[in-house]
């Protein structure tokens, strides 16, 4: 699977830098897709959640007040945000260090509509990919730029990925 | 997808403009005031040096509960914050309030006269000869 983590620049600030994920020859984000997905049905909890990441990026950071970490196995940090059960949707995330927050997909909170776990799968085999490259120093953090640097685009061909089982959208 | 550039590519979702332009101004208070509200809460336990689960022991709830509270997206009572003022033993005021920054370190320093004889001095003019 070819994609690249993109910076989105309505939501990331001088607190955060909030990503996502653009696989190739797909025109839109996974954030994107997610809130495409239940902007009809869950409009009102669509908004919060937009103007809740914009409010990371700007002025909160990333607390860990806001993130349900026992979501996803440890060993590829992906957490959930804002997952209440008085919420209706739940966005999977990872965290890259204390200042730049990847959002993937998300789905409808279990017991609502029978969530599948592929947006989690997805963002943990992406998150496997991220680790792998900022273990070797091709990804790190730019304390001048305040922003995620590197190589931030991973091909197949070029040996990034995470060698899983390929996952379809 | 060129791999020709370090860094993430920046990405303007006209999507997203939609979605933020889409909300109202009673939403983007609602929203504001939950994240204001559990911040001071926050603020508060981590000056009282409190956890989760000393709060939530206080109060008889559930850290889970606490968790939420503190996540930015609960919508208080103020029944709720009632209670959480008592167990944190401040005024509910103290929640509308905003924080004031944190003294790291306060210096005094004190100049005393005291003991100096009158005849002397502490300074004498340097002469270059």
């Amino acid at each position: 699977m070819n994609y690249e983590i993109i910076e989105m620049q309505q939501l990331s600030g001088r607190k955060a830098g909030i990503y996502s994920v653009m696989i190739a020859n797909d025109n839109l984000s996974l954030f994107e897709h997610f809130v495409k997905d239940h902007i009809g049905e869950h409009a009102m909890e669509i908004r919060s959640i937009t103007q809740y990441l914009s409010y990371i990026g700007n002025r909160y950071g990333m607390q860990n007040r806001f993130f349900n970490v026992k979501r996803g196995r440890k060993a590829d940090s992906v957490c959930a945000l804002f997952d209440h059960p008085e919420q209706k949707l739940r966005l999977y995330c990872y965290r890259v260090g204390t200042v730049a927050l990847i959002i993937g997909g998300g789905t409808t909170r279990p017991g609502k509509k029978g969530a599948a776990g592929l947006p989690e799968k997805l963002l943990a085999s992406i998150s496997r990919d991220i680790s792998s490259k900022i273990r070797t120093g091709d990804i790190y953090w730019s304390e001048k730029e305040a922003r995620l640097s590197g190589n931030l685009i991973f091909t197949v061909d070029g040996k990034q990925s995470s060698g899983g089982p390929e996952i379809q959208q | 997808m060129e791999n020709n550039h370090q860094g993430a590519r920046k990405y303007s979702s006209e999507f997203i403009a939609d979605v933020m332009a889409s909300i109202t101004p009673l939403e983007s208070l609602q929203v504001e005031t939950r994240f204001v509200l559990a911040g001071r809460i926050a603020g508060i336990m981590d000056s009282q040096r409190l956890s989760n689960k000393e709060l939530a022991a206080r109060m008889g709830k559930n850290p889970s509960e606490i968790s939420r509270w503190l996540s930015g997206t609960h919508n208080f009572t103020i029944d709720t914050l009632s209670e959480i003022a008592i167990a944190l033993e401040v005024p509910v005021m103290e929640f509308f309030i905003p924080s004031q920054p944190k003294v790291i370190q306060d210096v005094q320093l004190t100049v005393s006269s005291e003991n100096i004889s009158s005849n002397s001095s502490s300074f004498y003019p340097v002469y270059h000869i």
